[in-house]
């Protein structure tokens, strides 16, 4: 096929090859772990079992995102959800406003709520007398929040971004956020899902009662080192690599096409570690300038160019890292809670089937070779 | 000579003479990974999607 004239970066794409590119923008994979999620989560929804906030966590780019935005929607749950990006730097008003405003009800300023000492973003600049409210606390539209979530039947409030609420990172701050959901989910019994990258575990770790109200998600990446996450994940980048190709030929990808593309499968895992969110927007990325280029075909050298930098990766991978030992660290273990509990292990039967209990029972304790077996000494004649 | 003087403290410090050797740290398992490695396209799960 032959190449076609390129289009100067001053211009935009024509209409044409802009729709190609959207289309593939709006393209999600219906890839296993995205599905396994997509499960959990609404079952989650269906029946909170006394729970007033679920925990989604993974890394950047893995697709959480994608996974509200497929969940919210009001024909996938009994009553409908609204899904709201959680404002950085978090301020309640800047919320609540994000909330009316994704529910269609209308935002009713009253300024008579600021007052002396206060700044715009609701933090006192004086020490004033009397017990007056920041303007951050924003009672009128948390009134208006709750009213609004009752009149519409709302039976979960996404937060995507959720990390922004433990921006200041200080315990005494993360204690008055979780006091303020704890009293937003008591007023209007609302499911809180928090989603967003793995600082949002420190939520957990608040206290007994922050743990004992909310349940948890873990959305990971695939692991390279598990055969099935690696054939889950040729199947995503499959998916995507047939419509980055459609959009940059503007027709069906042949085998012959598709083919060296993904026995390079292992360049493109380790340009997303195996993030299919960052994965996708890899691809876009190389659609776009392929287009813009007038290459005739999705090519590998194309795809390489706009590899993220190695530096990018890098401190992705610090991350990622980081959080997946953050998860097993706090993601405790039975041996731990009957530590905690003073509970004899031995006493209590593991979750295992009969035979391999019995062999375990059997086993002899190990000791160090030379160690004499305990027993009582013979003593005198 | 050196090493037999600081032996006891080494003991104590593991716990006595007869303390077990601490568990060796797993050292994780590094995968060769180039940048190519042939698929049979039949074999690779088809996905729809989303939504």
């Amino acid at each position: 096929m032959p190449r076609k004239k390129p289009i100067p970066s001053s211009e935009p794409l024509p209409p044409l090859l802009q729709t190609r590119l959207d289309v593939l923008k709006a393209y999600t994979a219906d890839h296993a772990m995205l599905l396994r999620l997509d499960d959990a989560l609404t079952q989650a929804i269906w029946e909170p079992g006394g729970f007033a906030f679920l925990l989604l966590y993974g890394p950047t780019g893995v697709g959480k995102s994608e996974l509200l935005r497929g969940v919210t929607p009001g024909d996938r749950l009994p009553l409908p959800g609204v899904l709201v990006e959680t404002p950085a730097p978090f301020t309640l008003r800047e919320w609540y406003e994000r909330v009316l405003r994704a529910l269609d009800e209308p935002i009713i300023e009253e300024p008579t709520y600021r007052e002396v000492g206060t700044s715009p973003n609701g933090k006192r600049t004086t020490s004033g007398r009397g017990g007056a409210k920041p303007l951050d606390e924003a009672p009128e539209l948390r009134r208006a929040v709750e009213v609004a979530l009752a009149k519409r039947r709302v039976q979960a409030l996404f937060f995507d971004e959720a990390q922004h609420l433990m921006m200041d990172g200080e315990t005494q701050v993360l204690r008055r956020r979780w006091d303020w959901l704890k009293s937003l989910n008591n007023t209007t019994g609302v499911l809180l899902v928090l989603a967003g990258a793995y600082p949002l575990l420190q939520f957990r770790l608040i206290s007994g009662q922050a743990a004992r109200r909310g349940t948890d998600l873990h959305f990971p990446r695939y692991q390279l080192s598990n055969p099935q996450d690696c054939v889950a994940f040729q199947g995503a980048l499959l998916a995507l690599l047939k419509q980055a190709c459609l959009a940059v030929s503007g027709r069906e990808a042949k085998t012959a096409e598709l083919q060296p593309l993904m026995d390079h499968w292992p360049l493109f895992y380790a340009g997303c570690l195996g993030c299919v969110g960052a994965l996708k927007e890899w691809l876009v990325r190389t659609a776009a300038a392929a287009l813009r280029k007038g290459d005739a075909r999705l090519t590998l050298d194309r795809v390489r160019e706009h590899e993220l930098i190695e530096a990018s990766l890098a401190q992705m991978a610090t991350d990622i890292v980081a959080g997946e030992q953050q998860v097993a660290l706090t993601g405790g273990s039975r041996e731990q809670l009957h530590s905690l509990l003073q509970i004899d292990i031995e006493a209590v039967p593991a979750p295992t089937s009969t035979g391999e209990a019995s062999s375990t029972r059997a086993r002899r304790a190990s000791t160090r070779p030379g160690t004499r077996k305990p027993k009582r000494e013979a003593v005198g004649e | 000579m050196k090493d037999q003087e600081s032996r006891p403290i080494v003991d104590a410090f593991a716990g006595g003479p007869c303390a077990p050797a601490p568990a060796k740290r797993q050292t994780p398992v590094k995968r060769l990974m180039g940048e190519r490695s042939p698929v049979n396209l039949a074999d690779v799960p088809i996905y729809g999607e989303y939504h």
